[in-house]
């Protein structure tokens, strides 16, 4: 009568309750699931970089290949990349990637979440290596965004949202500048405080040697650039970057996959019925729910924190929906240090999106590359470590989209 | 100007109202049929957009409004305002809908 009970996935069963299991059942127990692990990153630094596509995969996967030589050869390759079409003019872009790579034989699939498309392909090569179909699966995050003109870009960019919300020239900026305003108003957060995220972001990109932007700002250089919707300005927005991350998921490894959550909410912003869909994304609050439930943790528990902060006002924003700031706090709390390195809650101490640049395919992988950086102390990765002395717990969160395509990833090193 | 008043989706399980129409709810996915809203509401939030996408002109003006339902209920819905006095959370506007099912805000 036990057995139903652990024929689930496995993941929650103690040691103990496994003996158990093991002494009472007449069949023996299946092997236990593989645990997925990131066993090796690689990374280039990211920016306005003139250097084809698939240059950049190739330098982000040789990297990873010099900081781990002994890493295993993949079995599959999973391509993370928005629009190889529209940016690089590449199709099956997933092959092209593995034969520039030197890995043509092996399996190769494109992942397309939209921006968050790099945690997308972690979970892809999570379920892989847990399931037992694959030993070992190399991510590839890749994106040239800066070769079109920047109203070009945003034209292509803009095909992720509604479209009748295209119809009106509505950029994914233009719609956080909406939300953004409405928050701002019921919050009493003025443009000051708004540009003091931005400073606090160009801060932690100064001493990341992967940052597109790697000059610090003042509250003047923000206020005094140019409005792109406003309340945005030019210094509150990612900028358009180029890029490429590699991580390898395996059974082994320094860094576990410790949690997964992932949640879509309706295209379009006025479809959506959660009573706070004017300011916040309730697709973030499931998937955080998901992702720390499966690891067993609290948000109190997390020692770093990367979140999609694609404009300025979202760190704040987004920190709410992750549990970790009261409702109606999280901007003002990012505005006055509390997510900086010694803070309360250090996120995004790389720079963020904002200023180490948004190429879309590579962030969620660039995330956990800076995660892994914090977890394992690798040189090379993150220079701004949080103040736990040994983090253990790390969380990723990545959004396609206006906040419709949204994935958590928890991450725990070795204690 | 066509004469004031927005179509939107009212739901036949729940009686939400959604803009754009859309033939189910994304709150319950019950059928949804085409309602003639009055066309008055007031501004939640706007933005001025300055750098729109390739193809539009600058400066792009859109308002979020909560459109006044017929029994007090609300439907929020984004339109382009041709004016700046619009700008302005809280405006009480008149809502026409044209041919493309873009809605236009002007004062009351």
């Amino acid at each position: 009568m036990l057995k139903p009970r652990f024929m689930g996935n496995g993941r929650r069963i103690s040691a103990c309750a496994r003996r158990t299991a093991t002494a009472f059942c007449a069949r023996p127990l299946p092997a236990p699931m593989p645990r997925a692990h990131v066993s090796a990153v690689g990374i280039v630094p990211f920016g306005r970089l003139d250097t084809p596509l698939l240059t950049l995969a190739r330098a982000a996967h040789n990297d990873l290949l010099r900081r781990s030589p002994d890493a295993s050869a993949p079995d599959q390759l999973l391509l993370s990349c928005q629009e190889p079409g529209p940016f690089a003019d590449i199709g099956n872009a997933a092959v092209a990637v593995t034969d520039a790579l030197g890995l043509a034989g092996i399996a190769a699939t494109r992942v397309d979440t939209a921006p968050s498309s790099g945690l997308a392909a972690l979970a892809t090569a999570t379920a892989l290596v847990e399931s037992g179909r694959r030993k070992s699966v190399l991510v590839l995050g890749v994106e040239t965004m800066t070769s079109a003109p920047t109203e070009e870009a945003n034209r292509v960019l803009a095909r992720m949202a509604h479209p009748l919300e295209r119809r009106y020239g509505l950029t994914m900026g233009a719609q956080i500048a909406i939300m953004a305003r409405r928050y701002m108003e019921q919050h009493g957060i003025d443009d000051a405080a708004l540009a003091d995220c931005a400073v606090k972001a160009h801060d932690m990109g100064a001493a990341n040697p992967h940052a597109q932007f790697r000059g610090p700002i003042d509250r003047d250089t923000v206020l005094g650039s140019p409005v792109v919707a406003d309340p945005l300005r030019l210094y509150h927005s990612a900028a358009l970057s180029d890029g490429a991350a590699a991580l390898l998921v395996s059974a082994a490894g320094p860094v576990r996959v410790a949690g997964l959550g992932h949640a879509t909410d309706a295209l379009a912003l006025t479809h959506r019925t959660s009573p706070d869909r004017i300011t916040h994304f309730a697709a973030t609050r499931q998937a955080a729910q998901q992702a720390l439930g499966e690891a067993g943790i609290a948000p109190s528990d997390l020692d770093v924190v990367e979140t999609h902060d694609a404009f300025t006002p979202m760190e704040g924003i987004n920190l709410e929906d992750l549990g970790l700031f009261p409702r109606g706090t999280g901007v003002a709390r990012v505005a006055r240090g509390d997510t900086r390195p010694d803070g309360a809650v250090p996120t995004n101490l790389g720079g963020g999106l904002k200023a180490r640049g948004h190429p879309v395919g590579a962030t969620g992988v660039a995330q956990i590359v800076e995660l892994y950086g914090h977890l394992t102390h690798e040189p090379g990765l993150s220079e701004h470590p949080p103040r736990a002395q040994r983090p253990r717990w790390g969380l990723a969160h990545n959004m396609g989209g206006l906040g419709n395509n949204v994935l958590v990833a928890v991450l725990e090193g070795r204690p | 100007m066509s004469p004031p008043g927005v179509t939107v989706a009212r739901c036949t399980a729940c009686s939400i109202r959604l803009h754009p129409m859309r033939p189910d709810c994304t709150a319950c996915r019950g059928a949804t049929t085409s309602e003639q809203i009055p066309g008055t509401g007031h501004v939640v939030s706007w933005t001025r957009i300055e750098r729109p996408p390739a193809g539009f002109p600058a400066p792009q003006r859109v308002v979020l409004v909560e459109a006044d339902g017929p029994d007090g209920a609300t439907v929020l819905l984004y339109a382009q305002a041709t004016d700046d006095a619009v700008l302005q959370t809280g405006t009480r506007v008149q809502l026409h809908e044209a041919t493309d099912a873009t809605v236009r805000a002007e004062p009351r």
